[in-house]
């Protein structure tokens, strides 16, 4: 009979004590950092970067809870540009205030996801990536063509900001963060929920899953509708901070941008999103003079990351920790 | 309206656009069918034929009729590096392949627009004159727009149905495994596989380019109608592609003309759109299984 | 002693295009007994397990399960009702731990509703504690607990079939049908299996076994119904059922029948 205390500590499904120490201490630090960073180093520069990384992450991050579930999405982006359309028409024509029109922003892409979505997720991955793709041109060229709402391929203009003060990149800054996040709060708790269990075993062997009475396509739809929702909101900060929009932000570059954020950083954990979206926001700015560069780099780094390791850096970087382990004798 | 010079040219263009795009789509079904590769980076190799036949015919001044087919060759040829570097990593490989030559796209079309620029070439037509037949005039390149891609079509079917490569490789696009065990070289038959899809592609590219205009972005379109046709006829499915790509052709040819683009555009995907939902395997392909 | 019929099938029919896979079957199940669904390949055998069990809908007949006619249930909605399968290939997480395996296949007994999950409720954690003490019990009763910090993926075949039953019994089912169970086993880990869904008929969970191999079923079975050409061809006690002529025929055609088969 084995020691109960064996089982015991499965329960938890954590690692050891000390190490979980040493990430919570590292996840305070990180969090002072992002918070206080700007009141002590002014940069109008720094805080533009920080609000795209905060704004990019939730769109990286909302798409990861699609990924999770074992679906690649082409259409993040135009979900994006429905939710940033929604706040702004909502602003403009219907003169909502804040929050109702980022509300709106959240809501259509929710909505919109909700329709398509029982459609679209019974269908198995190759298939759901191909229909994304056309579906994200879809709505790229809906921006386009129903010009007397959407102002054509000249977009929008006059959008001001949501609340007093907003005008300042600072004060718009931990606004941005503030949602931020919220949202990436939203889909840890999500993550490291049951539901967080489901949607593995949905994506590891759907059958068995929904044999032990998991509701998968239920649940697909569900984390489909809500990453839709987190992503519209992404939109309708970006309105914000832009003060304009148009349809060239949302068309199947900035989807592949999410996608490569999440397949760099690794596509099994959250963290990997955090990771990739800061490697992809910030570095085009290192390389600011050569756009094209940048764009070939970007397709290079893919290429070499689907053929070498696809699980992304995160499970290298795993599989380098084994190897040190195994090399120094460690019992792994 | 509907006058009938009016109907003789959009039944050409819809017989070029037809023979273009059933060109594109056969390399595109062929990589997939057989090595079980979504090449998003088809659009990148149709571009390129572009730009070989601008340099070969627009600017070397070669003949037509040679440099058509030879720029094709070139791009071919030139790819097979790409096979050896990336592709080959990818095969049976689904997931992987979309996500990395989705990364090979950006990386050749960045190239391009590096090497060149952004800004649009037109080739000069291989033909100026206008056909009168029946009273209609007709472009007369279009005309060999259709025959050279009806030439190379002919020339494929005869390959797969006639001769020993052609008939390994569609036992391998069946069952790969069953392909193995017999002792088939399967790699040399990718390769095969990969030289002949980039050619056709390459080849409609050249044409495309000629009919439209050229640019480094210009693949956009072929990699989107590339899918369409496949989607439409059935993915991996040889006929479905021919289907599949007379369809789109006529359909665009005529909405395009009477309605405007945006409404053909709609119209092609919006319909897509629904057979990838509710008939998935295309009007000719076969029901795989649905689940990931 | 049984208290009733746990499953009634009725001319349960399956149409594929003009192929009748399925063709009429008929037969019940009652409580705590282990049933036997044998016939040669291409019988049907999988195909009336998809019926009975969700996967797919049948063109005619029902299925009645515990009172309550489930015949177009998906998987999920029966296993709420204590109808759970195993499948033949993918038996288990091969990524994942036996314990977490295990725990996957509780998710049920977990799970409790999407907004108290997302707030993290004390019925939530109570109800955690709980299948967490159910599925340690069930670890230990079926002896794979010593192994509970394996990859799933690195057990022996024989232990993957048995895990693959851990998880359907996770979610306190009251009826469980595996297909094909001893699929590419040898002998002894065919026998670990067979004396695995032994123990879990001491429980009171009825059985559906689905297999094509005869001294299997023969060895495990109350009762055992042979399909043949999607249609039954005979049911009863395996002794009777493996004197029939017409099921030696079905497994190895007409010469054979004359002889008896062990």
């Amino acid at each position: 009979m084995t020691n109960p205390m064996v089982l015991k500590s499965h329960a938890a499904h954590a690692p050891a004590r000390g190490t979980r120490a040493g990430w919570l201490a590292a996840g305070i630090a990180a969090a002072l950092v992002v918070l206080v960073w700007p009141l002590v180093w002014s940069n109008d520069f720094a805080l533009t970067l920080g609000i795209l990384i905060a704004i990019n992450l939730i769109g990286a991050v909302s798409l990861h809870l699609i990924v999770r579930t074992g679906h690649v999405s082409l259409a993040h982006a135009g979900f994006m540009g429905l939710g940033g359309y929604a706040t702004a028409l909502s602003l403009t024509r219907l003169h909502l205030v804040f929050p109702f029109d980022l509300l709106a922003g959240a809501a259509v892409p929710a909505l919109v996801a909700l329709v398509i979505g029982p459609l679209l997720l019974r269908l198995a991955g190759k298939y759901f990536v191909l229909v994304t793709f056309m579906v994200g041109e879809v709505i790229r060229l809906t921006f386009i063509q129903w010009s007397s709402l959407t102002g054509g391929a000249n977009g929008l203009f006059g959008v001001t900001v949501p609340l007093p003060g907003l005008d300042s990149l600072l004060h718009f800054y931990y606004f941005a963060l503030a949602f931020c996040v919220l949202c990436v709060g939203l889909v840890v708790r999500i993550l490291t929920s049951e539901l967080g269990r489901a949607i593995d075993s949905i994506r590891e062997a759907q059958r068995v899953s929904e044999c032990s009475g998991v509701p998968a396509i239920r649940m697909k739809v569900v984390m489909f509708v809500i990453a839709s929702g987190l992503v519209g909101v992404a939109g309708g900060l970006q309105v914000y901070f832009l003060k304009y929009i148009d349809p060239s932000a949302f068309t199947i570059v900035q989807s592949l941008n999410f996608l490569i954020m999440n397949v760099i950083g690794g596509m099994d954990h959250l963290a990997g999103a955090v990771i990739g979206t800061v490697f992809i926001v910030v570095l085009p700015q290192a390389l600011e003079q050569y756009v094209n560069i940048q764009q070939i780099l970007f397709g290079l780094i893919l290429v070499a990351v689907m053929v070498g390791m696809p699980g992304g850096l995160m499970d290298a970087v795993k599989r380098l920790r084994a190897l040190s382990r195994r090399r120094s004798g460690e019992p792994q | 309206m509907f006058s009938a010079t009016l109907l003789g040219q959009v039944l050409v263009n819809g017989l070029s656009l037809s023979a273009i795009y059933v060109l594109v789509a056969l390399g595109f079904t062929l990589l997939f069918g057989i090595m079980r590769v979504v090449n998003f980076s088809h659009g990148a190799f149709a571009m390129l034929g572009g730009y070989a036949l601008f340099l070969l015919y627009g600017k070397w001044h070669l003949p037509y009729l040679l440099a058509v087919p030879l720029a094709a060759l070139v791009v071919a040829a030139l790819a097979m590096v790409l096979e050896y570097l990336v592709f080959r990593w990818f095969y049976q490989k689904m997931m992987q392949s979309m996500i990395g030559l989705l990364g090979l796209n950006m990386a050749l079309v960045y190239s391009a627009v590096l090497l060149w620029d952004v800004y649009e070439r037109s080739i000069p037509p291989a033909i100026t004159t206008l056909l009168s037949v029946g009273g209609v005039l007709l472009p007369a390149d279009r005309l060999t727009v259709v025959a050279i891609a009806l030439v190379a079509l002919g020339a494929f079917w005869f390959f797969m149905t006639r001769t020993r490569f052609g008939l390994a490789m569609r036992a391998a696009s069946q069952d790969v495994e069953t392909a193995e065990a017999q002792g088939m070289d399967t790699a040399a038959l990718y390769r095969m596989a990969f030289f002949i899809a980039i050619f056709l592609t390459a080849l409609a590219g050249g044409l495309y380019a000629q009919t439209y205009s050229l640019s480094p972005f210009m693949g956009d379109r072929p990699l989107i109608v590339a899918f369409v046709v496949v989607i439409l006829g059935g993915m991996g499915s040889i006929p479905g592609a021919a289907l599949g790509g007379v369809l789109l052709g006529f359909s665009e040819s005529f909405l395009s003309t009477f309605y405007g683009s945006a409404v053909s555009s709609f119209a092609s995907f919006g319909i897509v759109i629904l057979l990838l939902i509710f008939r998935p395997w295309g009007l000719l392909g076969t029901k795989e299984a649905m689940r990931a | 002693m049984s208290t009733g019929n746990l499953l009634q099938v009725r001319e349960l029919s399956r149409q594929f295009g003009g192929l009748k896979a399925v063709d009429g079957v008929s037969f019940d199940l009652e409580q705590g007994e282990i049933l036997g669904l044998i016939g040669p390949n291409g019988a049907g055998k999988t195909t009336l397990v998809n019926l009975i069990t969700g996967v797919v809908p049948p063109s005619s007949g029902s299925v009645v399960f515990d009172g309550a006619d489930v015949s177009a249930r998906a998987p999920h909605q029966l296993a709420k009702i204590g109808l759970v399968r195993t499948f033949q290939s993918t038996t288990v997480y091969s990524q994942r731990t036996v314990w977490e395996n295990a725990l996957r296949g509780a998710w049920l007994r977990r799970y409790a509703g999407f907004f108290p999950t997302l707030v993290g409720t004390q019925r939530v954690r109570r109800m955690r504690e709980e299948a967490e003490a159910e599925v340690r019990e069930l670890l230990e009763w079926l002896e794979l607990d010593s192994q509970a910090d394996v990859r799933a993926g690195n057990l022996p075949y024989g232990h993957q079939k048995a895990l693959g039953i851990v998880i359907a019994l996770a979610a306190r089912p009251k009826l469980i049908l595996l297909d094909e169970p001893v699929a590419g086993l040898n002998a002894e880990e065919a026998e670990h299996v067979r004396r695995v869904i032994a123990r879990v008929r001491e429980r009171g969970i009825g059985v559906i076994v689905i297999d094509h191999n005869m001294r299997f079923i023969a060895g495990l079975c109350d009762r055992v119904v042979v399909l043949h050409h999607g249609q039954e061809l005979t049911q009863g006690t395996p002794r009777e059922v493996l004197a029939d002529p017409r099921v030696i025929e079905a497994y190895l055609g007409k010469g054979h029948a004359a002889h008896r088969h062990h």
